[in-house]
């Protein structure tokens, strides 16, 4: 946080002028290196089917972070490549964290069943049945999965799964208490990725509940692991924005949002700017989101129906479309908040 | 403010993988790797025959009924041929099948190199008396030889080699054998390692398996983790793996007997009594 003020008032300075904006995220190296290692390797030999699987969960990496729709495609055309030539557990598990992250829980439980089937041991495994579930709306299940035997230790997946199940129920305490004792576990194994990981999550929590006082110290304490990844930087806009810093909140939104193919970023941008009374602002950035997630209906996927939905809602235009949209959302995914939005707009009915 | 799009997405990173089960070495599981997790290594004779067979990947799925081994994937069979070992020391003789006396002089005299070209296993070997013309080979899906209840109706990937034990074991009637694993993203010496049952598949032996067996000794300060077997004894763990010992409970490792229920004493199929001896696979 400490370093967001002042990045957003030096942009804030530098409004008008024609200098490049500094980056404010970088690909990650890690994840950038293995999607290049492995794309040679299936060049040399298109029949490594353990290749292909590691190739498509490095695509999923890098598009969680930078919401570009090519790469989600790719990664589940890379794990489904894998499985065609030998049905193995990595690409199960990866199709599964595909699947969920596309909003497709339906077939992402399917993949982490049989993904489970195979390595029952496997925690990161159950962590991911448990955000299907979840996506389903089928707390029960999930819950039930995060009963461990006796004597199981305490494991990174279990406890970030346990927050997004208090999430899931409103209890941010608790989500956020799980999330400390996963980057705890995290930190334990030198593992500063998911450190950070949680660390942001945690703050994405106390955002969620209106309390950017609590997100404050989860959000300088991700700061420290060196250059920022998108989700650290929308929840710091976030915080901007909780504490009545808009002007700021709106440059990192902008900023990021050039960066990354997330079309939150820019509907958020957009939202901002209309408060801010910048109307052309609020129309470039809506046209932004939209395109992105039109881009990305338009290629089969349906994890934008809810974003646009809400992007229509929040600029109070199409409600015809954004009903249906609404209510085409419930048929793939029924947590609380599709639920709502589909309340929202009277679309309950299902398909 | 529009719910926040892929909002469930977990992003839960990877991370090293400490508890093991059947297989080991963590690092290989972030990698996706499990198919180079080697799972067993037995050795025992057959007549004047030594049958070698070495088992990989516990995450076969249960659906699976043709294996294509791993194209990138490297093993090997390594065999100390005349390495001093001393039967003196019950403790030793308990735990570890005898006493190296000299650890750090450990030698690969024989090397089986197993690879997958086509998904299929071709053997190369060298030290051996008779060169390969006297070997048989075995590559395939088969039951998991482990006896411990979660492997109960699973299936792994083998590798059975049968050879004159004549070609073998030439000076001595005892062999130091040992396993390893070798694949593109592990750039070190060996992915996994296998020696004796249930020694460098614990979280704290982790380390041993980058290392050479004599390295064990001379940078860990640890008992080398090979099999030692006295060819002129039956094999019966720790000397030897015969197919039957149950090592789960010779061991005694009370962290793996505990998840070990139904707590099987014998295998959950009956071995074959001809080459390539593993039981044929479960169908699905």
């Amino acid at each position: 946080v400490g370093r967001l003020l002042p990045l957003a008032a030096a942009a804030a300075l530098c409004a008008g002028c024609s200098w490049s904006w500094p980056r404010l995220t970088e690909p990650d190296p890690e994840v950038e290196e293995r999607i290049r290692y492995y794309e040679g390797r299936v060049g040399q030999d298109p029949e490594l089917y353990q290749a292909h699987a590691s190739l498509g969960n490095a695509l999923l990496d890098r598009a969680r972070e930078m919401h570009d729709p090519d790469d989600l495609a790719e990664a589940r055309a890379s794990l489904l490549r894998s499985v065609d030539l030998q049905p193995n557990a990595a690409a199960f598990h990866g199709l599964a964290a595909v699947e969920n992250f596309a909003h497709r829980f339906e077939r992402a439980l399917d993949w982490g069943c049989q993904a489970a089937e195979a390595m029952p041991w496997n925690r990161e495994v159950t962590a991911t049945l448990v955000e299907s579930h979840l996506g389903l709306g089928q707390m029960a299940e999930a819950e039930l999965l995060l009963e461990r035997p006796k004597g199981e230790p305490p494991s990174f997946p279990i406890e970030a799964a346990r927050a997004l199940v208090h999430v899931a129920h409103g209890r941010s305490e608790e989500a956020a208490a799980a999330l400390i004792r996963a980057a705890v576990l995290a930190h334990e194994q030198g593992a500063w990725k998911a450190v950070r990981w949680a660390e942001v999550r945690a703050a994405g929590v106390w955002l969620d509940a209106g309390r950017p006082e609590r997100a404050q110290p989860f959000l300088q304490a991700a700061g420290r692991w060196g250059p920022a990844n998108p989700s650290f930087w929308v929840h710091g806009a976030e915080y901007l924005e909780g504490i009545g810093e808009w002007d700021a909140a709106f440059l990192v939104y902008m900023l990021v949002s050039n960066e990354t193919w997330d079309p939150e970023l820019a509907a958020q941008a957009s939202r901002l700017a209309r408060v801010l009374g910048d109307e052309d602002g609020a129309r470039m950035y809506f046209e932004n989101a939209e395109g992105v997630l039109r881009h990305a209906l338009d290629m089969g996927e349906v994890y934008p129906l809810e974003g646009l939905a809400g992007l229509y809602e929040d600029a109070g235009v199409r409600p015809y479309e954004a009903r249906e949209l609404a209510r085409r959302n419930l048929q793939y995914k029924r947590d609380a908040s599709a639920w709502a939005l589909a309340r929202r707009f009277g679309a309950t009915e299902r398909y | 403010m529009i719910p926040l799009f892929a909002a469930l997405a977990l992003l839960v990173p990877t991370l090293p993988v400490r508890a093991s089960d059947h297989g080991d070495m963590g690092s290989l599981t972030p990698l996706g790797r499990s198919d180079a997790r080697i799972t067993d290594l037995h050795a025992f004779t057959r007549g004047d025959k030594l049958v070698l067979a070495v088992c990989i990947d516990p995450t076969i799925p249960r659906t699976v009924t043709q294996y294509s081994f791993p194209r990138d994937l490297e093993l090997k069979i390594a065999i100390d041929r005349d390495s001093p070992v001393r039967f003196d020391d019950p403790e030793e003789l308990r735990v570890y099948g005898g006493t190296i006396v000299d650890p750090a002089a450990i030698r690969e005299d024989v090397v089986f190199t197993i690879f997958f070209p086509n998904g299929r296993p071709q053997v190369r070997a060298t030290g051996l008396a008779g060169g390969t013309s006297r070997l048989k080979v075995f590559g395939g899906l088969r039951d998991d030889p482990f006896i411990r209840g979660p492997r109960i109706g699973r299936n792994v990937g083998a590798v059975v080699i049968e050879v004159p034990l004549e070609d073998v074991a030439r000076k001595q009637s005892t062999l130091l054998l040992w396993t390893t694993s070798q694949v593109p993203e592990m750039r070190k010496t060996s992915a996994d390692l296998a020696g004796r049952s249930l020694r460098s598949m614990m979280a704290e032996n982790n380390a041993m398996n980058q290392l050479h067996p004599r390295e064990h000794f001379t940078r860990l300060g640890l008992r080398p983790d090979v099999m030692i077997y006295d060819t002129s004894r039956p094999a019966a763990f720790p000397n030897g793996r015969e197919l039957a010992d149950d090592v789960v409970d010779l061991v005694g490792d009370p962290r793996v007997l505990v998840d070990d229920a139904p707590f099987p004493s014998a295998n959950d199929v009956p071995f074959l009594t001809a080459f390539p001896w593993l039981s044929p696979p479960h169908q699905p």
